[in-house]
């Protein structure tokens, strides 16, 4: 059956290099929406992780993607948690973000803190802040902004040298001193604090007593495991993103659904007198049912298969312009995808398999 | 090739029956009946020609037999199975194992090669063991040997009907149903394709029954049936055939030879 399926299908080139390529486009909407998304996250993630914190504290209601949430927070809580038992470190950290040329977090660090919750900096040029506006970018900043130490950065409506580049995966890819950012917009107050503790086993009993610090004075706030991150960094973090994307997959499936049914309904009523031929050589109606939904399904397939190819290509192009954005594509989502893609093909073959299968050989054979 | 004496035992019971066969096509309106409660019993071997004028509901008997169309009422039995109350699977693994069609407009598939044409009532899956016949020996027996990997819209009219002869008869069928087979060739062209029929039929020991209008073709046949109105106007076998002269000729319009 396999082989009369491709031949049908090879009998019109065109056509079914159109169908493939509409159902590809559909697909490959959904495939780099959610690689781009899931990509973008999930290097957030690795970044925040890679600061070396165990714990993070927020403010109420804040985003777990650092940069976005608001400096409200006085940074002398640093100093206070410092002396819970097992906290080793706390650091308190600025954050804000910058719209010149493209979205850009920032973080306004202390140096010294900062060097202790996570190991310090590996520089790859020039060394710490010289002075107040200066500021340290990471390897991939240098990459895809073509600067170098020395060069001066447009932050916050004010000129920043850079003093030295450090290898990516500290958060931000830009740093700036912690006061210098206060003062630009919210003095004496911090976005997050991290905190490293005398072991990551004592994660979990550093975060109790946190919450017990003061009679409950950080009850309010946001404690957050470092290895927690992952499961709570999802497109659902991001208000309407998740729907979004179910949105795009839903109109990809209809999308889908409509180039199957075409595709089949006109090859059904052109093969009118094929059909009866095969049923005249004794081809049930199953067969013919089959043989019809199985040409959507390779459709799907090749398809699909197109639609990979192309989000491949797609993400090189992206990349190549854009080196500091991510796609990740999660065999779940493939998967999803996938059973999207193959559920509307057989409801989009359904019915003119039916009615290819339902015609009577002798009405199919008369048939011009 | 031959089947060798695998009929010979069964030589007295008729492979192919029509018992008071009707079809009537268009059930809404006054339409006379296509086939008109015809009855029909071909022996294991026997050549049925088939004539009548357009019309006559020769053709809509053929795809009654092969149980390409329902009848209206009465029973088709091939080989001893009633094929009109078997579901639809059921009587589509009989047209492939047991029945072999050719139409008068080849009906080949376009998109496949002349082999690939041939192949296809293989590739329905009906079939539960090994082919008596390889390609080769059915392409040779065609005279395609040469020519199979060809599109088909690449071959000469007799040669698209050899390609369908071939794959009426990949799947060894007991009978041959054969709708104008030459109907749409040359003279020279029909002259050769009726040869290797009539060649595969001796050999295979094929029931074959056979619409045409060519009387010469008929002739050919062990039994001649006239078609008018749906119903069978006359018969006429070898025997009278070779007796009667005048009946022939009544029948053909030609002499014997």
């Amino acid at each position: 059956m396999l082989k009369l399926m491709l031949r049908q299908l090879l009998h019109h080139p065109v056509r079914m290099f159109l169908s493939m390529a509409m159902i590809s486009v559909a697909l490959l909407l959904g495939l780099v929406m959610k690689g781009l998304a899931t990509g973008v996250m999930e290097e957030k993630i690795h970044r925040t992780e890679g600061i070396g914190a165990d714990l993070m504290i927020q403010p109420p209601h804040s985003s777990y993607i650092l940069g976005l949430g608001e400096n409200v927070m006085p940074d002398s809580m640093a100093k206070k948690i410092l002396e819970v038992k097992g906290v080793a470190a706390t650091t308190p950290t600025a954050t804000n973000v910058s719209f010149t040329n493209r979205f850009e977090a920032i973080f306004g660090i202390d140096l010294p803190s900062f060097d202790r919750v996570t190991g310090g900096f590996q520089f790859l040029q020039g060394g710490p802040f010289t002075g107040p506006y200066t500021a340290l970018v990471d390897d991939v900043y240098i990459s895809t902004h073509h600067v170098k130490v020395g060069s001066t950065l447009d932050l916050l409506n004010h000129q920043f040298t850079i003093s030295g580049v450090v290898e990516h995966g500290k958060g931000a890819r830009v740093f700036v001193p912690l006061q210098t950012l206060q003062n630009l917009v919210s003095p004496g107050k911090c976005a997050v604090i991290f905190v490293k503790c005398t072991s990551p086993g004592l994660a979990g009993a550093v975060l109790g007593r946190l919450r017990e610090l003061d009679g409950g004075a950080l009850g309010g706030y946001q404690i957050t495991r470092m290895s927690d991150l992952t499961s709570l960094i999802s497109p659902s973090s991001f208000l309407g993103l998740k729907q979004f994307l179910l949105v795009v997959m839903v109109f990809a499936g209809i999308i889908n659904f409509l180039v199957i049914f075409l595709a089949l309904y006109v090859q059904m009523l052109g093969q009118t007198r094929e059909i009866g031929v095969l049923r005249a050589l004794g081809a049930s109606r199953r067969y013919v049912l089959n043989l019809f939904l199985g040409e959507a399904c390779l459709l799907c397939l090749f398809g699909g298969g197109l639609s990979l190819l192309l989000y491949l290509l797609t993400k090189t192009v992206v990349l190549s312009i854009y080196p500091s954005l991510h796609f990740l594509l999660p065999a779940g989502t493939l998967l999803r995808v996938a059973a999207i893609a193959l559920s509307s093909a057989v409801l989009g073959g359904a019915y003119p398999a039916y009615r290819a299968s339902a015609s009577e050989p002798i009405t199919a054979l008369a048939y011009e | 090739m031959s089947r060798g004496n695998e009929h010979d035992t069964d030589d007295k019971r008729p492979m192919l029956e029509a018992r008071g066969l009707t079809k009537i096509y268009d059930h809404g309106s006054q339409s006379p009946p296509a086939v008109n409660g015809l009855s029909l019993s071909v022996q294991a071997g026997e050549f049925v020609a088939i004539m009548g004028a357009s019309g006559s509901g020769k053709s809509t008997l053929l795809y009654l037999i092969a149980g390409l169309a329902t009848p209206t009422s009465g029973e088709v039995i091939i080989d001893g199975v009633p094929i009109a109350s078997l579901p639809d699977a059921a009587r589509a693994r009989l047209r492939n194992t047991k029945i072999g069609f050719v139409f008068q407009r080849f009906n080949l598939l376009g998109f496949l090669s002349a082999k690939g044409n041939i192949e296809v009532p293989r590739l329905l899956g009906w079939r539960q063991h090994g082919p008596r016949r390889t390609m080769d020996e059915l392409l040779a027996a065609v005279g395609m040997e040469k020519k199979h990997l060809r599109r088909v819209s690449e071959l000469s009219s007799g040669e698209q009907q050899r390609v369908a002869l071939a794959r009426a008869l990949i799947n060894d069928p007991d009978i041959l149903l054969a709708d104008e087979p030459t109907g749409n060739l040359d003279s020279r062209n029909a002259a050769a394709v009726l040869d290797l029929i009539l060649r595969l039929k001796r050999d295979l020991g094929l029931t074959t029954l056979m619409v045409t209008h060519n009387p010469e073709v008929a002739m050919r046949a062990d039994r001649i049936v006239e078609m008018q109105d749906g119903m069978i106007l006359r018969e006429l076998t070898s025997e009278q055939m070779a007796s009667s002269a005048e009946s022939v000729f009544k029948l053909t319009g030609h002499l014997p030879r």
